[in-house]
């Protein structure tokens, strides 16, 4: 069941930037990631769907009852920068929604507890937000979110004002607190590392619209765009320009042949990328044989990613050994590891 | 110890040093008129016109004070300055609330405001205190025994210094902390009570002091419109005028009083160590 609903969302800022008829349907007591680059619009659709921002077009809907209102929508929001009230305690700041809505004292006492306790809060709840460290106000932060009861959690990149090794901790925290609290959780980033840590499914956003939406694992096995399949995986996906050969039964770029993908409709030029990760060093006759220049290459623990050149083409690559400057090798593809997409408007070709 | 470590703190003495000049050249430009003052109003009124002048006085006496005590009018005036400082710092620190807060939140409003206040400010006061006059005898509040009129000049003066002094404070409170309070479910109006005001409440206080001060001290509306009502400044200017020295230095001493309580009364509020922290 769909918590909730998006359809053909449009906010364009004077600015630039905002989003384009953008659809998106989160289940109930889903973990959904809006993963993209800074401007992509991600900020947005949830800055949208909280209530803050009026669409210039679209609809949004709630299973918990569409309201225009956002005081009355059961919605709650972690910001980047936490925006805990300075001149109130913990306690106050995670009592202040049930204040407004004029609970009973002994109940504000029991749930205050309750949440704080959920959102792992073992602080004196009478201190002040300055008198806390950055975990700590994370904490509180969702805490207050949580006090209301909402259907839905967003979250706005609350982890990126954090340093990385808070980051990495609070990052198994959340997910076990998604786990506990069993709510819908619309969660903004641009760390895909996150994103895959997290997500039960991913929208990846590019310039305003929705590129893909899907499992980790599908995002990352089957990018539905040569955006998406550049943005996600580290290192990158490499990509490439490929032109039909005359035969056209197989593609070229700088005398690389490459087999035609099964239902090809494209034109006369077409996208190709591999991941680096699938590169093999040494080959099989079934494989495609890519000669390369090596032009540096860095340490990286488990190996060395290396950037070759083909003629015209960077190819970076994962190798064990550590490889000469201007070294020539052969590296190996294996065809059912490439992935194709139209060279003008983007989409995977099967 | 090396040679630069030495030399460097050669000038950080220095420095010290030019600091504490500067500090003790500013201190005495405060100190030596309020001691001649503190002299002028605890000595004896031949003494105090004796020739070559005296640091010291031989004598000391409290006549002075004893003499403006013994003034009728004096209890009068104290309670109508006192009550016009502090309604019309109560009303500009009100208003210019409200102003600065839309100043702090609107593009609009903010340019609109700005030139509303440095406009007040750039008005010659002379040029309108004949017209103001004429206003308050048609509302019946010239000359008022209660000050009510001059209250209303006070505030309208102070308007300008409180919301510049309150715009800086609410243009410092992140919106993102309105924006969490709008979808915690507060309204507007709340939002303002609960998370607007208490943050901003030491700049307030300021704003407080400087319109208290301000209208403690104002003399030429105070002579123009309570001509027989008076309040103090206007009153120690006729004791100048007539050659009373010693009984006008006892009253400008006293006039420091309320001013100085007011400082002391806010000053938890001033320094507001517990209000930062809320964003990192």
């Amino acid at each position: 069941m769909a918590e909730l609903v998006a359809r053909n969302l449009t906010r364009r800022f004077a600015s630039g930037g905002g989003i384009s008829d953008v659809s998106l349907s989160v289940a109930t007591g889903e973990f959904m990631v809006l993963l993209g680059p800074s401007g992509c619009g991600k900020s947005t659709l949830l800055r949208l769907i909280a209530g803050l921002e009026q669409p210039d077009s679209g609809t949004i809907e709630f299973a918990s009852g569409a309201d225009a209102d956002p005081e009355r929508r059961a919605i709650a929001m972690v910001f980047q920068n936490f925006a805990l009230y300075p001149h109130m305690t913990a306690f106050e700041n995670i009592a202040f929604p049930l204040r407004l809505r004029r609970t009973r004292r002994d109940q504000i006492e029991a749930r205050v507890a309750q949440a704080a306790e959920t959102a792992g809060l073992k602080i004196e709840l009478r201190r002040y937000p300055a008198q806390l460290s950055g975990g700590e106000r994370q904490r509180v932060a969702l805490a207050r979110a949580l006090v209301r009861e909402p259907a839905v959690i967003l979250m706005d990149e609350p982890l990126s004002s954090l340093d990385a090794r808070l980051r990495g901790a609070l990052r198994l925290e959340l997910k076990e607190f998604q786990r506990r609290v069993q709510r819908t959780i619309v969660y903004v980033t641009h760390d895909q590392a996150e994103a895959f840590g997290l997500a039960d499914r991913i929208a990846v956003m590019c310039d305003g619209r929705i590129e893909q939406v899907g499992s980790p694992e599908e995002i990352y096995q089957r990018p539905a765009t040569a955006f998406v399949a550049g943005f996600v995986g580290s290192p990158p996906m490499n990509l490439f320009r490929a032109r039909r050969t005359n035969q056209g039964e197989s593609w070229m770029a700088e005398g690389i042949s490459m087999p035609v993908p099964a239902s090809s409709s494209a034109g006369d030029e077409i996208t190709v990328g591999f991941r680096p990760i699938d590169i093999a060093v040494s080959g099989a006759p079934s494989l495609i044989a890519i000669p390369v220049e090596v032009e540096d290459s860095e340490f990286t623990g488990s190996g060395f990613l290396v950037r070759c050149r083909a003629g015209s083409i960077v190819v970076h690559a994962l190798f064990e050994e550590k490889p000469e400057r201007g070294e020539r090798r052969t590296i190996f593809v294996d065809p059912a590891d490439l992935h194709f997409f139209d060279s003008t408007s983007g989409h995977r070709i099967e | 110890m090396t040679r630069t470590d030495g030399s460097s703190e050669l000038e950080r003495g220095s420095l010290a040093l030019a600091r504490l000049g500067v500090c003790a050249l500013v201190l005495a430009g405060a100190a030596i008129p309020l001691y001649l003052l503190a002299k002028q109003a605890l000595t004896p009124e031949l003494e105090s016109f004796a020739w070559p002048p005296n640091w010291l006085s031989h004598d000391l006496t409290f006549e002075h004070f004893a003499s403006v005590f013994a003034v009728s009018e004096l209890r009068s005036a104290v309670i109508r300055s006192f009550a016009v400082a502090i309604v019309s710092a109560a009303v500009a620190t009100a208003m210019g609330a409200m102003l600065a807060y839309a100043m702090a939140r609107g593009r609009a409003s903010r340019s609109v405001g700005f030139a509303a206040v440095s406009g007040a400010r750039l008005l010659p006061m002379i040029a309108v205190a004949i017209p103001l006059a004429v206003w308050l005898v048609t509302l019946g509040l010239y000359d008022s025994p209660s000050g009510a009129g001059l209250a209303l000049v006070h505030a309208a003066l102070a308007l300008p210094t409180a919301a510049l002094t309150a715009y800086s404070a609410f243009a410092a409170i992140p919106f993102e902390l309105e924006e969490a309070a709008w979808l915690d479910g507060a309204s507007p109006m709340r939002i303002f009570f609960s998370i607007d005001l208490p943050q901003a409440r030491g700049a307030l206080a300021a704003a407080f002091i400087l319109c208290f001060i301000l209208s403690w001290d104002e003399f030429g509306f105070a002579l123009l419109i309570q001509v027989s009502n008076r309040t103090l400044p206007p009153l120690l200017y006729y004791y100048t005028v007539f050659g009373n020295v010693g009984p006008a230095s006892a009253l400008a001493l006293l006039m420091m009083i309320p001013a100085i309580v007011v400082v002391i009364a806010l000053r938890p509020v001033l320094s507001g160590s517990l209000l930062s922290g809320g964003l990192r």
